[in-house]
Order: structure tokens, then sequence, then C-alpha cells
């Protein structure tokens, strides 16, 4: 039974699986498309299953990789990398198996492979690097508060560790369950329970005082 | 109903998983507990605020036709063959002709040494050998039937270069033979496999 309080404006991105998308009409379910390019390489039912999920890998991409707003946004070019890699590498989806933890698999792997590549370690400490929103921005001033939340989520989820980042965000991306999360990141269910609650435990920790009312 | 387990209800709140006993017992706990009820307010609204901060890339990048035509682009320039458990397909002619080669070997080992094995087995064994009553007995009596090992190992070696000094074009054979099983043991195992960035 699903707790009713969370407020019934939370976004929620559709579900392919066996339902039409809102960006291209097609009755085939992600798991019928991603069996006709394992079994014969279908360059058409792979563009669709790019289009459906372009979306979520560069949503994903993003925000396992920015660190501070102005930084070079490289969400783009790893989710294209991301999609070449499953092409590549679709010999290795199973019949049966589901389509979006095999794609997000591939997706967290890209992206940590990224992060490990860096130099630089994102931290909290980071947030004094932040621009000034104030100085930025023009607009109105739920505009800059808004600017101003967002940027300190984004150096916040940035000092999390990247696994602990990975099955956050994929929690919210998308309405992954559990196992989902757990497939697509290789940790076992447990663990991936563990590194949620203490990817909460240290957000709330970091930006209490953007949550007050 | 202490504040340690309400943390546990307040994750299964945010995960849609809580049952409606819990929901009732989570409300009551708040009801009276201030520290609960903020960190549950304020749990909820960093869900809320972190799922439409996660999500909005994914909004507005969802219809871009040039993103999927640059993508498709790199698919038909890429090379078309697939990657089939993270191993590239290997040429079949250096392990047909290791496979041969192990083949062989053994056939000619059963073929010369088999008979006098089973004859040695075949007979009392009880004789050959007292029977040990413990496990450290049988562990003695393994590493003394090994004891043979590093000069049968020796005459191993010995005969392995013996077929380099063969006649005529025999002793190049020997060569191709033994380089074929190497690279045959080493693909089979993955050691000779090339690394595949996922």
């Amino acid at each position: 039974m699903r707790d009713q309080a969370l407020p019934s404006d939370l976004l929620r991105l559709p579900r392919t699986a066996g339902r039409q998308t809102n960006v291209l009409a097609a009755s085939d379910s992600d798991e019928a498309l991603a069996e006709r390019v394992r079994a014969g390489g279908d360059t058409a039912a792979f563009a669709q299953l790019v289009a459906r999920y372009r979306g979520r890998l560069i949503a994903l991409a993003r925000r396992m990789l920015a660190r501070n707003p102005g930084d070079p946004d490289e969400a783009e070019d790893v989710a294209q990398e991301v999609f070449v890699a499953a092409y590549d590498r679709r010999a290795t989806f199973r019949s049966g198996e589901a389509f979006r933890p095999w794609l997000y698999r591939i997706a967290v792997n890209r992206c940590l492979d990224r992060l490990r590549a860096r130099t630089r370690r994102p931290t909290w400490e980071g947030l004094a690097d932040l621009p000034d929103p104030i100085a930025l921005s023009t607009g109105p001033l739920d505009t800059l508060l808004a600017g101003e939340w967002e940027a300190h989520l984004q150096a916040a989820v940035a000092a999390l560790a990247p696994k602990h980042r990975a099955v956050f965000i994929l929690r919210h991306l998308d309405d992954l369950t559990y196992e989902e999360i757990a497939a697509a990141t290789n940790l076992p269910l447990g663990t991936v329970k563990t590194y949620l609650f203490r990817a909460r435990a240290q957000l709330r920790q970091d930006l209490t005082e953007y949550l007050r009312p | 109903m202490t504040c340690h387990r309400v943390q546990v209800l307040i994750q299964k709140s945010l995960d849609g998983t809580l049952a409606a006993r819990e929901r009732r017992t989570l409300d009551v706990h708040v009801d009276g507990c201030a520290a609960c009820r903020r960190t549950w307010d304020e749990h909820r609204q960093l869900a809320r605020r972190s799922a439409a901060w996660v999500q909005a890339p994914a909004q507005a990048n969802a219809v871009d036709d040039a993103f999927t035509a640059q993508v498709m682009a790199r698919i038909a320039a890429s090379s078309p063959a697939p990657i089939t458990s993270g191993r590239r397909r290997a040429a079949l002619w250096p392990s047909a002709v290791g496979l041969s080669a192990v083949l062989g070997v053994l056939a000619l080992l059963c073929y010369q040494l088999g008979p006098a094995v089973f004859a040695v087995v075949a007979a009392a064994p009880a004789e050959l050998l007292p029977r040990p009553q413990t496990i450290p007995e049988v562990l003695g009596g393994l590493l003394g039937s090994m004891e043979a090992l590093p000069r049968d190992a020796a005459r191993v070696w010995i005969n392995l270069r013996h077929g380099l000094s063969l006649p005529g074009g025999a002793g190049g054979a020997w060569v191709l033979a033994l380089l074929a099983n190497g690279w045959f043991f080493l693909r089979a195992s993955g050691l000779a496999r090339k690394r595949v960035a996922t």
C-alpha cells in the first residue's frame, strides 16, 4: 500500500514498459524492442529506445557528473556513449530481462568511470566556490531562491560517495524499485537500502536550513 | 514506539511501502514528538524537491531528434560486430589447433600410461599402502605420493626440450604445437582477452 503523504505534484516520468510514450507512439514494449535489437541488430528499434530514454540518460549523467553551476556539461556526450555502448553490448541483453536496469547499469558504470578519471574530487567544502546567485540572477526572488536551492542541492549530491549518489539519483529519476536499482548498480538489495538511507540522511543534514518551513 | 524505530517507518513512507497499520503508528508518534515530525517533514520535502530536480533535465531533453540522429550515426560508423558477454570473437584457428594438440597429447598419454596405471590401481590398493585412520594420515599419504613430482616435472621438461632438437621439420612442428597449446589455454582462461570498457 503506497503512502498517501507524498504530494500529488511529485513529478513522475511515464513508464514505458508495455505502454505508449508521450514522445513516440509505439506499441512495442522496451523489452520487445531490445529483443529485436539483440536478435538482429534492428537499428530502427534501437532508435526508438534512444528516443524513449535519451532524456533520462541525460538527466542521470548530468546529476551524476555535475558539481557546480557553470561546469562544462558532459551529460549529452556521456549519454551518447552509453547508447553506443548499449548497442555494442546488445548480445548481453538476455531474453526476459528487464530493459531499464540493463541500460541503467551501462550508464551508471560509464558515469562512475568518468568520476574515477577526474583528478579533483567534489567535496562539500566546494560550496564556498559557488557563484553568488544574487550577482548572477536578474529574476524575481523566488527564481533566485530556486536557483540557490538547486546549486546547494547539486553540491550536496556531488559530495555523496559515487555509489550512494547513483542509488539516490536512480531512485528519484525513474521510480525504480530497490530490486531494479540493485540490478542497475550491481549491488546487493540490502546495500541499496543502506546506501539510500545514508544518502538521504546526509543530504538532509547538509540542506537542513533550506528545508525548514 | 521509539524514535529509532520511527526512522525506519519514515524511510518506508518515502518509498511508498508503508502499511496502513505502520502509517497509523507513525502518525501517532509524530503527533507527540516534535523532533521526529520535523525529521519526517524535512525528508518529505527533500524527496519532493529532489525528484523534481533529478527529473528536470529529462523533461527538458525528452524531444531531441538531433541527438538520436547523432547516436545512430555513431553506431553506423562503429564496428558492426556485437560484443558477446564482454569478449570479442576470437579467430577459430588458434583455438582449433590448440585443442587438437591438447587432445593429441592426452590421447598419447592414455595410450602409453593407461594400461600401467590401471594395472596398479586394480591390484589390491590396501596392500600397496596402509589404510590411514585419521585426516593427518591421509594428508601425510598425499604428501608422500607427491615426493616424486619434482623429479617427474624435470623429466617432462627435459622431454619437451628434446622435441626442439627433432630432425627435419618435426622440431618446428613441435614448437608450433606448444605455442598453439599455450595460446589456447590463455584464451580459454581469459588471460589473453582484451579488456572491453562498458
